[in-house]
């Protein structure tokens, strides 16, 4: 079951990317990373085991983010990429506070989810601080590197894929084994990120292949 | 305390509306729609006291979603209804149908209490799924009968602070009362859910007053 689901939100992930590219311009875009964004953001709060890993369900959607980041250097100019850029960091920077500031607030005598509510942002704060710094950073890494990697034509195939692998060791290893290694401790969160970003990798090469695929498919709008 | 931190939102939730639109004028002002839908489907199931009675959170999110668009209908007319009332659903939706879903993934072993915490806060039990869809369903409903009451009313007569207002004062009531008995009829007492409908209703009076602000500025940065 949680395989399946696992896999439905790759799909999913993947679809809109599909949806928004041949239907949509680039708003529809930009509204695209919000929703990536802020449902990656609240997925980091959870630990899922699929596959017999522990992995942080918020790889799936920060790649859909860098899809898009990808998607947009090789369709727009410097200033859109810019934008979007901005747009992300300052979307998970203002989730962040509405759920910080949400948190403090006194429940009400009747209310069963404030701790809850507690209990998932409050005990988790290292992750609603790490993860907006992370992303940041890959997304400054990644937007160097697809810049990069549009200038190139020979190998391009076997250059992307260790452009991946290497972007990915650096946003697994800040956002993953940091978080980890404050809330549970260092040993086990090295386990953790080394799961996570063989997954991630995996997730990122296959999301790019589908992604070329798409860029070549003709828009309706 | 409750008091400082809606007040803290209600500033930076208005101040954001006024980034997005400097920044990309009318599309500006959808992508605040999405992101504030998006934010507003994952803080809702949190209650807070509010002279004695219970509200839920988002309040100033939702009036600024009213605000924003009749903003959008002031200047660019009652046509863009259907591309607002979208905007809101499907980014509300995808938001908390994706984070329910993934409650139903087996959490690990490691960080087993925020985990289950996840699990209840976004699961699927009947008082999230009664909060979510008595929150979609009013915003949504409220949103298209707004544009149509801001737009007639405006047309009657060209004021905007007077068509801001009639709107917001009628609006605002039918939402309260939708979405309370969406989401706690048969949990409390009729005296207990009156209490939250005014309260909620008197709350969001005072916020969408506060709002006109944004709202002034807004329409007069066009001008300029």
């Amino acid at each position: 079951m949680g395989e399946l689901i696992f896999l439905l939100f790759i799909f999913i992930c993947v679809g809109f990317i599909y949806i928004a590219h041949k239907y949509f311009g680039k708003y529809e875009f930009y509204a695209l990373v919000i929703i990536y964004t802020i449902i990656s953001f609240l997925m980091s709060f959870k630990l899922v085991n699929v596959f017999g890993l522990d992995i942080n369900p918020s790889i799936i959607f920060s790649s859909g983010i860098l899809i898009i980041l990808y998607y947009f250097i090789n369709r727009y100019d410097i200033k859109e990429y810019k934008k979007l850029v901005m747009l992300i960091s300052s979307t998970s920077i203002i989730c962040g506070i509405y759920l910080l500031s949400n948190s403090f607030m006194v429940p009400s005598i009747y209310d069963k989810g404030s701790l809850l509510y507690k209990n998932v942002i409050l005990d988790n704060l290292v992750i609603l601080i790490v993860f907006p710094i992370s992303l940041l950073i890959t997304l400054i890494l990644s937007g160097y590197s697809f810049k990069e990697l549009k200038k190139e034509v020979k190998n391009k195939k076997i250059k992307i894929i260790v452009t991946i692998i290497g972007l990915m060791f650096i946003d697994t290893f800040i956002f993953i084994y940091f978080s980890y290694a404050f809330l549970i401790s260092f040993d086990k969160a090295i386990v953790i990120a080394v799961q996570n970003y063989f997954v991630k990798s995996i997730i990122m090469i296959i999301y790019m292949f589908i992604i070329n695929k798409i860029l070549s498919v003709k828009k309706v709008k | 305390m409750n008091y400082i931190y809606i007040l803290f939102e209600i500033i930076f939730t208005f101040f954001l509306m006024l980034v997005f639109y400097k920044v990309s004028k009318k599309d500006g002002l959808y992508l605040y729609i999405v992101l504030m839908s998006s934010i507003l489907s994952i803080i809702m199931f949190k209650s807070v006291d509010l002279f004695s009675f219970q509200v839920n959170l988002g309040i100033p999110i939702i009036v600024s979603l009213f605000i924003c668009n009749n903003i959008i209908i002031q200047r660019f007319g009652i046509d863009e209804v259907k591309r607002i009332v979208s905007t809101f659903g499907i980014s509300y939706l995808c938001t908390i149908v994706i984070l329910s879903l993934l409650s139903l993934i087996m959490g690990s072993d490691y960080c087993l209490v925020s985990n289950n915490a996840f699990d209840s806060l976004f699961g699927f039990n009947t008082n999230n799924i009664r909060i979510s869809i008595g929150g979609f369903i009013s915003i949504l409903f409220m949103l298209w009968y707004d544009s149509y009451i801001y737009y007639y009313i405006r047309r009657k007569k060209n004021n905007f602070w007077f068509s801001n207002v009639g709107t917001m004062l009628i609006i605002q009531m039918i939402e309260s009362i939708i979405f309370v008995l969406f989401a706690y009829i048969g949990e409390f007492d009729f005296t207990l859910l009156f209490g939250m409908i005014v309260i909620r209703y008197l709350v969001k009076i005072i916020i969408s007053i506060i709002g006109l602000v944004p709202f002034y500025m807004i329409i007069k940065m066009r001008k300029e």
